[in-house]
């Protein structure tokens, strides 16, 4: 009886609501960009890695943003690792939190509504070693006598001579395979949620490089293409001159199969094709000779015959360089193509995590199975597609059950209480989900 | 062998946990496929679960104006604006001391003064008022709060008159503006082609006119055709519509151009919907957004220009008042200019807070209109 | 000069002034042909006038029965000009034809002229659509296309003429049964979105014939069209830019109910809910605005407004590209389902072979603007004839790690469909292209029984 004369909720916040919503919201943000902002001493965000072998540790990561209508838990604890040399993918479909937890290791988050709560996200940089003054060390060519030197060339070629005749000589710098100049490096791990941003600098581009989805428009349409990739070099390689610049860009437009490297060079992007400006775009990436690349569904936006053609390149690549790659991406044939562990995302958590094959040959989780099923192959021959009822919920202001339960087959009565826990079912495979909790089955 | 036995241990619990998964797994797989004929209604009742229905968002008008206020700038300029109207029009009714065009004449008195001595010796003075000075010029007090200006006439009541015909003048104007630029710019943007020309080049033309000089032509006509300064100003503002509608055109004309390629026009053709209902029902309500900006921005240049042509003697004339007409004054005598900057500050202010006003408000909605800005 | 170069001697060089005589001559001959094609063009036009003299002598007294007669005459008159200009060629065109034919007879391409080449095709085309166009329509077919041609104009003169045409959609030609879905294949830029709009008309058809139901739609006028467009309807692949942003779901549901009158005022309500319900919407959606939904639920208010109407025929534009893989099964079956309950006809678009093959009954693959390969689903996906379907079918990664992709590679990049390669549009990336693919371009026959292919690997006799 009561609830018929009860006025129904309206569907829309009231003001009251919302003002609380943003005085909460502002005091969160100005602390986090306080702190982004801060200058901090490099102690601050050195850290280790727990594992030697791995390039990036990303532990318990929470990226929310503080919208008009709450707040939106886009990454809502999320933890894995890359090892050196592996290629991982991150399989979920859009809303699930691929694409920021992305952002979030980059720091390119929307600020300052976009922020990292808490969590850290461990890299092992291989970064210049700095002097006292804070430039780096170059690594001198050196035989049996001491450092080499060499004659110094003015533009026409002549020698240069000193003011009593004598040819003028610098230390010869040591140089790599494409002719850039080598300093001394070394390995530090830096904690990437705890360093300010200013400090980004040293790891973006050079150390960590990003593939975007759009090849259209992620490439400044009034510079050249040579002038854009000279551009890494030029940051990332202290002391390199124009003719190192281009020399190195030219290789890395062949390394990417670019047929006519010098053309390329002295074009314009809307000259290019979308096939084109994406190899353009992974020659950028790969051009700064980063650890770690990130490929933010570097497909998506392509063609299927080009698209097998990027695949190639990059499982190509994947044995040329000694990197590895963080791939995003919803299309699961991709994965299954070119990743060594899956991670399987949805609604800002991670549900499953293993090696490809026991993903796909033994997936656990009733979502990543719905997943596969759903997926119609060139193979299959269905009457009707299998889906997964419902839809990926609403981001905001979510509960802290485990939020597949009404979409799940396989639901049961313990789904009703906590988020389950991260299980694992072998070495590689972790999954959560209460139906393979071991106090329940048991 | 401590650590051995842990090992295997570790190893065995995982086994199990393995050949637990698998059983589970299998289990899962069994539930099969979801049958053909609950496809689409399972899909639509799991959608009544708890986390759709409680989810609340916000209106699209309360997204606007949310944004709208989020801008101190906006706040600011929403207040002097109305703070300004209600000045306007309401003052008058409250303070009623003086009228508009009331001279003060609480000045001195002149008198003449005649004797007339009687026979007794009586001498009789005889006081003749011969007349009233005008308390003019007098200096801001409690009587008149910004004094009075050379004719005796309250400036602060002036002032207030004077908004209403600055402030009504311009929104009359604007709005004609509108509703003519809405019109030639939406059948221009639709139809294209020779009309589309046609319209442009007129507007074209009309934006070549030079409008200040016009104006003083007219004004000069309108004085020897003897036409009453109330009606003059109405008559002017119709020829600065005249003249302004063409910059509406263009950005309505713009706006329906990209609009129409939207994919919602595509259905809507697809649909089989007559020509007007595809303008008026799809169209004009999506170019509302730029149009209610550009509105606002206008309010505040046709205020000045308003103002510009009052002060140049061809808007409202004296006695009536108008803010550019109260300026007009310094050009009759530099004392005023630099001695009596009461008489000719106030409309100035008033003036600058009324055009500041709108600029802020028109910003203000423009952020909060565009759709692309992140947040 | 093919003779000399059976001997394999290789001629003299010209010289300048026989290379200047040669010009002259060739300048001359086509003025000459020029000349021929006026002097006709001027009979035709006296004998229709003369036509339609008599016929306004023999007025019957009937106003409207003499404008159609007089229009019939006109276009009779029209198209008999038309036919004049394509088969009157001059002589220096033949002899380059000549040439042409002898080098594809030996197998040999030097000297081929890949222009006359081309001109000769569309030549051949355009008498090709003229003679089908008096053949009457298949009567069983729900939609008939013939000879459909879609350009645009890129390039113009300061007069106006056309120098450059974008060829989006190239002679296409297909039909369709009532109650079949029909998918069409190919990558961005094939004109596959282009084709699918121009047959709702939304585009004005440059030349071929559109039968809907029997009826040549082609020649229709935008008045004439509205009282169809309830038979036909599209589903767009942007479901966030295709609803209109300032309605409520329950006003973009009414408002061709209404206009339509396909339901009473007071009931349109009720109908709208039922529309909503068939497709899976919950009723409160009714006020909700479109921005609150998601890309899925969005797709299916587009697919109840297409259904509210109640149409024959769906041209599905992509519908499920832009959505989530979960989602896209959802929509799919949620179309299959839509079929079956109202007798639906199906012209689906997409790029996305998987999915494809699971909704259609018959599949065209389209490349650069014509048609590579068409036929029955089980034919084309048990035997992919044409090299560019064999390429479409290996490059969808396998969801599978263990399987080893044996995947054909194109080289370089898809050519622009405002320039597009001579002879077989596919031969600058084909991984089977012979010299004469080069040159001549093949044609579309067909090799099993529905099964139409068009390429030099196979016969083209």
């Amino acid at each position: 009886m009561s609830e018929n004369t009860q006025k129904p909720k309206s569907r829309y916040l009231s003001g009251k609501e919302i003002r609380a919503i943003a005085k909460e919201n502002n005091k969160v943000m100005r602390a986090l960009e306080k702190k982004k902002h801060r200058k901090a001493a490099e102690s601050e965000f050195l850290s280790q890695m727990k594992d030697e072998k791995n390039i990036l540790e990303v532990e318990d990561l929470h990226s929310y943003f503080f919208t008009d209508q709450g707040v939106v838990k886009a990454v809502n604890g999320v933890s894995f690792e890359i090892p050196q040399g592996a290629t991982v993918g991150v399989v979920g479909e859009s809303g699930c939190g691929k694409s920021v937890t992305s952002m979030s290791i980059m720091r390119l988050l929307q600020g300052p509504y976009g922020q990292i709560c808490s969590g850290s996200i461990r890299f092992k940089s291989n970064d210049f070693k700095r002097d006292e003054k804070g430039k780096p060390i170059p690594i001198w060519e050196r035989d049996e006598q001491g450092i080499v030197y060499e004659p110094v060339l003015d533009k026409k070629g002549v020698q240069k001579l000193d003011r009593d005749g004598n040819p003028v000589r610098v230390p010869k710098q040591r140089r790599d395979a494409y002719g850039t100049k080598l300093f001394e490096m070394e390995e530090k791990v830096f904690d990437i949620a705890e360093m300010p941003i200013r400090e980004m600098y040293r790891l973006r581009g050079r150390q960590i490089a990003m593939i975007f989805q759009e090849p259209m428009t992620s490439l400044n349409p009034v510079l050249t293409i040579g002038n854009q990739l000279d551009e890494v070099t030029f940051l990332h390689f202290p002391g390199s001159t124009k003719e190192d610049a281009k020399r190195r860009s030219i290789e890395m437009l062949n390394l990417v199969g670019i047929a006519m490297p010098e053309r390329v060079y002295k074009s314009y992007p809307h000259e290019l094709s979308g096939g084109m400006r994406q190899r353009v775009m992974i020659s950028m990436a790969l051009a700064g000779d980063p650890r770690l690349i990130i490929a933010d569904e570097p497909t998506t936006a392509l063609d299927v015959t080009i698209q097998a053609q990027i695949l190639d390149l990059l499982r190509d690549l994947k044995s040329r360089i000694n990197g590895s790659i963080l791939l995003i991406t919803h299309d699961l044939g991709i994965i299954a193509e070119m990743a060594d562990y899956v991670v399987v995302m949805y609604a800002g958590r991670i549900i499953e995590k293993g090696t490809a094959s026991e993903i796909f040959h033994h997936p656990m989780h009733p979502y990543t199975i719905g997943l596969q099923k759903s997926k119609p192959t060139m193979d299959t021959e269905k009457d009707s597609l299998f889906n997964i009822p419902g839809n990926v919920p609403n981001p905001i202001d979510m509960p802290d059950y485990c939020y597949f339960r009404e979409r799940c087959a396989g639901c049961v009565s313990r789904c009703f209480g906590d988020y389950p826990p991260m299980i694992q079912v072998s070495p590689t495979h972790w999954v959560a989900c209460h139906l393979y909790d071991k106090e329940n089955t048991k | 062998m401590d650590d051995k036995e842990m090992k295997t241990e570790s190893e065995l619990d995982l086994e199990e946990a393995r050949r637990n998964a698998e059983e589970v797994r299998d289990s899962l797989l069994m539930l099969g496929d979801v049958p053909r004929e609950e496809g689409a209604v399972a899909a639509a009742q799991s959608e009544e679960n708890a986390l759709d229905k409680n989810v609340r968002l916000l209106s699209p008008a309360r997204m606007v104006l949310r944004r709208f206020f989020r801008s101190k700038l906006s706040l600011i300029g929403l207040v002097m604006i109305v703070a300004l109207m209600v000045f306007s029009w309401f003052g008058p009714l409250v303070y009623r001391t003086w009228g508009e065009i009331e001279e003060d004449t609480s000045g001195k008195i002149e008198y003449s003064q005649a004797e007339l001595v009687t026979d007794d010796g009586v001498t009789f003075y005889q006081v003749t008022e011969t007349g009233r000075i005008v308390n003019s010029l007098a200096p801001p007090g409690p009587e008149h709060f910004l004094g009075s200006d050379k004719s005796g006439m309250d400036v602060f009541t002036r002032l207030m008159y004077g908004g209403r015909i600055s402030l009504s003048i311009s929104f009359l104007a604007v709005f004609a503006v509108t509703i003519l630029g809405v019109i030639f710019g939406g059948i221009a943007g639709y139809f294209g082609g020779a009309v589309d020309n046609v319209i442009m080049r007129i507007c074209d033309i009309l934006m070549c006119l030079p409008g200040l000089p016009i104006m003083l032509i007219i004004g000069t006509v309108f004085d020897s055709w003897g036409i009453e300064s109330q009606y003059r100003i109405y008559l002017l503002m119709l020829f600065l519509t005249f003249i302004s509608w063409p910059g509406i055109a263009r950005l309505v004309r713009g706006q329906i151009l990209y609009l129409r390629e939207q994919e919602y026009m595509v259905a809507a053709e697809a649909m089989g919907f007559s020509t007007g209902r595809k303008i008026f029902k799809h169209l004009i309500p999506n170019v509302m957004p730029q149009l209610i900006v550009s509105m606002t921005l206008q309010l505040g240049s046709m205020i000045l220009y308003e103002a510009t042509l009052s002060y140049l003697g061809l808007g409202v004339k004296a006695p009536y008042a108008a803010w550019g007409t109260m300026i007009n004054v310094v050009t009759e005598d530099t004392n005023i200019l630099e001695n009596y900057f009461n008489v000719w500050g106030p409309p100035g202010i008033c003036i600058i807070i009324a055009v500041l006003g709108f600029n802020f408000i028109g910003d203000g909605l423009r952020d909060a209109l565009d759709p692309k800005m992140k947040r | 000069m093919s003779e000399e170069k059976k001997n394999g001697e290789t001629a003299p060089a010209p010289s300048a002034e026989e290379l200047r005589a040669a010009k002259e001559a060739e300048r001359a001959d086509l003025a000459e042909t020029k000349r021929v094609i006026r002097e006709r063009k001027q009979e035709i036009d006296a004998a229709c006038a003369a036509k339609i003299a008599e016929l306004k002598a023999n007025d019957g007294g009937d106003p409207a029965a003499l404008r159609a007669a007089v229009a019939a005459e006109k276009k009779r008159a029209a198209k008999e000009k038309r036919l004049v200009e394509l088969t009157t060629i001059s002589k220096t065109e033949q002899e380059k034809l000549a040439v042409n034919r002898a080098c594809e007879r030996d197998g040999v391409f030097d000297g081929f002229d890949d222009e006359a080449e081309l001109r000769d095709e569309r030549r051949r085309h355009e008498l090709a659509a003229i003679e089908d166009e008096t053949a009457p329509a298949d009567a069983d077919a729900l939609l008939e296309v013939r000879h459909l041609k879609m350009y645009f104009p890129i390039a113009k003169t300061i007069t106006g003429k056309v120098t450059q045409w974008l060829r989006a959609v190239d002679d296409v030609s297909f039909k369709l049964k009532a109650g079949e879905t029909l998918g069409i294949v190919g990558e961005s830029g094939c004109g596959k979105t282009t084709m699918g709009r121009t047959v709702l008309k939304l585009y004005k058809p440059t030349g071929g014939q559109i039968f809907f139901k029997g009826e040549d739609i082609a020649p229709f006028k935008p008045s004439q069209m509205r009282p169809l467009r309830t038979k036909m309807q599209i589903i767009f692949q942007d479901p966030y830019s295709s609803l209109p942003p300032r309605s409520t779901v329950g006003g973009i549901l009414s408002e061709p109910v209404l206009v339509h009158k396909i339901a009473p005022k007071e009931e349109a309500k009720e109908y709208v809910l039922g529309v909503m319900e068939k497709c899976g919407l919950r009723d409160y959606y009714y006020e909700r605005y479109p921005h609150e939904f998601s890309g899925g639920q969005r797709q299916r208010i587009c697919i109840a407004r297409a259904l509210s109407v109640r149409p024959e025929l769906v041209i599905c534009d992509e519908p499920v590209s832009a959505l989530d893989v979960s989602i896209q099964a959802q929509i799919i079956n949620l179309l299959k389902q839509l079929q079956e309950q109202m007798g639906l006809t199906y012209m689906f678009i997409s790029h996305d072979l998987s999915v494809v093959k699971h909704i259609s009954d018959r599949i065209g693959v389209m490349y650069l603007g014509s048609m590579v390969e068409f036929g029955d689903k089980h034919s084309i996906f048990s035997n992919p004839m044409h090299p560019y379907t064999q390429a479409l079918f290996s490059a969808v990664p396998n969801p599978n790690p263990d399987v080893k992709m044996n995947r054909i590679v194109l080289k370089g990049d898809i050519p622009s469909p405002a320039d597009p390669p001579r002879g077989c549009k596919f031969n600058t990336r084909c991984p089977k292209a012979m010299e004469i693919c080069k040159h001549v371009a093949p044609k579309y026959r067909e090799y099993e029984e529905g099964h139409f292919v068009a390429c030099h690997c196979y016969p083209q006799a």
